[in-house]
């Protein structure tokens, strides 16, 4: 990724997937901002990269956030094929988002051929329960046909943001091939941003 | 959000004023705001003054060096901030970037913070005032006169019609009009303001003596009549040549959006989707379906869009058999021989009739659209239409894309199809409309199109080879680096990728708060109105002549796109002409 410094040695792409007013900006934003009481700006270039500890190793995780496509899950087969993990949004209160999600699981199993997916089936705004529309048992159901794990958040909550990506980078690490031994970060390395501990 | 009463705070005081000193040796509390540089300072002392520029804090909060570099804002009450701000403003030369950054933050978001009749009601005050307490002496009443004239001008030149659709704005122009009438005599030097004043107001007399005049231009809004989904919208006065955009559905699932007038009849809307649908006008009718499902036919010579259609309710083309039957379309029942028209188009002139179009959409938002979309509850309604309209049109396109390729049977014109909207995209980032360009390439790359391998495999090397470039600078990757860079590169006029810039704004209203601790936190409105500088920054330099040739029949293709916007019709038409192997 250019435009980076010094850099953990490894790192993740995950992209998030799903059609629009699923709240994947709110879920981003929460990611990016969450711990952070500067004033966040929108057009840094890595406002969407986070320092994370896998394994006790510092690992860069950036998130993909792709935008505006209202009715479609548009995405490049090049990023399916090339990301590392992917977070599926739908929204709870929107039947048409959760249809919308259900082709993709098939299409990437087929892109990337061998190569594992590692994927987190999300329902967003599960604290609007009054306009619920998709019941927990059916995203469940679809987590298990899946063989992913399977959330109900909502944005406003960081904890949950937090599980989310937790999830995805094990999921991430239980998929991956044999490793062969991570390069350690060199002493002088500086930190670009504040690490966080995603994962004990 | 109305008036709150606000909390006022700086760091460095000017000492001139005995009571502020006492103030300031006064132990006060400094709470833990998330910007640091804020100080709080009681309220009720309302002899203070304020310096108008500060340094950053050097105080004990460990502030990063950046945030000297950012100008303070002194916020207080609505009273107090407009104060701050007529002491800033210079009359005689240029604003100092910073004032007129200041001024223009201020008039964009006030109506965060305060209520149209609050700022009216504040500049009327300031404009009456015998004597002031500030930096000027008393005889500098014809300045202050002068300066508040200034902020009014400026104020009706980023609002424009909106504020003449405000009561309260209205009768403070009015008022305040007469009041300087009154006072030219007194002080002749508001002879200047006087005239620029009437200048600015003369654009709008027409509207307070003649609501309804003919002349007015039609310039700056489309009004939209939208069947969309559940919702009728209209916005002010509406004028006979007023524009208007309807969906004219043909399934439940596909529609024909047309660009029409409100004097348009049913059979002049009829006309255009038989064009689009490939159907002979005469067997078909225009049928009106409120949301229970009762049916009403328009008679050739209605109005299409009437008052009296059901919110709800939608438009839709049946088809008449011999017996006059009504019966609508089924689904993806589409004929085989369909014709690809586009086929036979010139690219560029295509590319330039979308630029066309969409720059119409893009030049008529007003910049307080972006305002509301951020900050209003629903973010839609009658205060967004023309920033729906260019998002419903991204969207549109990309169905649109989809669309044609996936009703393209044969598959040799098909590779054609995939191969003309490579080459219209590439068109539309030279001419620099990345709205359709990132619809076009989103549009092909959907998962019903990006499917169809034998279609793909067909695609020449170096139509590949294009495709790819194009596709790279839709890479989302790094917060979109490689769209960013390359458009901030672009000269004006340009269209930016509209859902990439409403992200933005979104994105800085759920990252930092508006309000702390009832401190309006400046510098987020500051970063909002950059937003809106970088809107407005694009539309400068209008477009000379787009088109210098006519194409109507390519216009008339562009303006009424047939698309089919479920996913899963689409998938059937993919599946259907290309089967999983």
């Amino acid at each position: 990724m250019a435009g980076l410094g010094l850099r953990p040695a490894k790192g993740y792409r995950v992209v998030l997937l799903g059609s629009v007013a699923v709240g994947k900006t709110a879920l981003a934003t929460q990611f990016a901002c969450g711990s952070f009481p500067e004033q966040c700006e929108p057009s840094v270039e890595e406002l969407f990269s986070k320092v994370i500890e896998v394994n006790a190793a510092p690992a860069l995780l950036e998130i993909v956030d792709t935008v505006g496509a209202e009715h479609l899950v548009t995405l490049k087969d090049l990023y399916i094929k090339n990301s590392d993990g992917f977070v599926v949004l739908y929204s709870v209160c929107s039947e048409a988002s959760f249809e919308a999600v259900r082709p993709l699981r098939e299409r990437m199993g087929r892109l990337r051929g061998p190569k594992a997916v590692p994927l987190v089936l999300v329902g967003t705004k599960a604290d609007l329960d009054a306009q619920r529309q998709v019941l927990t048992a059916q995203g469940r159901a679809l987590a298990r046909e899946w063989r992913c794990p399977f959330l109900e958040v909502t944005a406003k909550s960081k904890l949950m943001v937090d599980q989310v990506f937790t999830q995805v980078v094990r999921e991430m690490e239980a998929l991956a091939p044999p490793e062969e031994v991570v390069p350690a970060v060199p002493t002088n390395a500086q930190e670009t941003w504040p690490s966080e501990r995603f994962i004990g | 959000m109305g008036s709150s009463r606000l909390r006022v705070f700086d760091p460095h005081l000017e000492r001139k004023d005995p009571a502020a000193a006492a103030l300031a040796d006064r132990e006060l509390p400094l709470p833990t705001f998330d910007v640091p540089y804020f100080k709080y300072i009681d309220e009720e002392d309302e002899d203070e003054e304020w310096s108008s520029r500060s340094q950053s804090s050097t105080e004990e909060d460990s502030v990063d060096s950046l945030l000297s570099d950012r100008y303070v804002v002194v916020s207080g009450t609505p009273e107090k901030i407009l104060e701050h701000l007529l002491n800033d403003l210079h009359l005689e030369e240029v604003q100092d970037k910073e004032t007129e950054t200041l001024l223009d933050d201020f008039l964009l978001t006030y109506t965060v913070f305060m209520t149209t009749d609050d700022l009216c009601q504040a500049l009327l005050r300031h404009y009456s005032a015998k004597k002031y307490q500030g930096k000027e002496e008393n005889s500098d009443v014809p300045c202050r006169k002068r300066k508040v004239l200034h902020l009014v001008s400026q104020w009706i030149a980023l609002y424009k019609d909106w504020l003449h659709e405000d009561e309260h704005s209205k009768m403070f122009l009015k008022t305040i009009y007469r009041n300087v009438l009154d006072d030219v005599y007194e002080y002749p030097i508001l002879e200047k303001e006087l005239k620029e004043f009437q200048k600015i107001l003369g654009m709008h007399r027409r509207h307070t003596v003649d609501e309804y005049s003919p002349q007015r231009k039609n310039k700056a809004l489309f009004h939209q009549f939208s069947l969309k989904e559940n919702w009728l919208q209209h916005r002010g006065t509406v004028t006979e040549s007023e524009e208007i955009f309807c969906h004219v559905y043909i399934t439940e699932h596909s529609y024909v959006s047309v660009k029409a007038t409100v004097s348009s009849t049913a059979q002049e809307i009829l006309r255009v989707v038989a064009e689009k649908i490939q159907h002979a006008e005469d067997d078909l009718a225009l049928v009106a379906v409120t949301f229970s499902g009762e049916k009403h036919e328009l008679q050739p010579n209605n109005l299409a869009i009437s008052k009296s259609l059901d919110a709800s309710g939608r438009i839709y083309v049946y088809r008449k058999d011999l017996a006059d039957t009504l019966n609508p379309f089924a689904e993806n029942e589409e004929s085989q021989q369909r014709s690809i028209r586009i086929l036979g188009m010139n690219t560029w002139d295509l590319a330039l009739e979308l630029m066309n179009f969409d720059w119409s959409l893009f030049s008529s938002i007003h910049e307080q659209e972006l305002i509301y979309f951020t900050f209003s509850r629903q973010g839609s309604g009658e205060h967004t239409a023309n920033l729906s309209l260019l998002l419903q049109r991204c969207n549109e396109v990309q169905l649109w894309v989809a669309t044609e390729i996936l009703l393209c049977s044969p598959l040799g014109k098909r590779v054609q199809l995939v191969k003309k909207f490579i080459k219209i995209a590439a068109h539309c980032k030279a001419q620099r409309n990345l709205n359709s360009f990132f619809a076009i390439v989103m549009g092909l790359n959907t998962a019903s199109v990006s499917r169809l391998s034998q279609t793909w495999e067909k695609i020449p090397g170096k139509f590949k080879k294009l495709f790819s470039e194009l596709e790279s600078l839709t890479d989302p990757s790094l917060n979109h680096k490689a769209y960013r860079d390359a458009f901030k590169k672009m000269k004006p006029p340009k269209i930016p990728f509209m859902p990439l810039l409403l992200k933005d704004v979104t994105f800085i209203h759920e990252g930092n708060k508006t309000f702390l601790d009832n401190l309006v936190n400046f510098e987020k409105l500051h970063m909002i109105a950059d937003t809106v500088r970088t809107l407005r920054h694009c539309r400068t330099n209008q477009f000379g002549d787009i088109c210098p040739k006519e194409h109507p029949e390519l216009k008339s293709y562009v303006h009424h796109l047939y698309v089919i916007d479920s996913q899963q019709a689409l998938f059937e038409l993919s599946h259907r002409i290309e089967p999983r192997v």
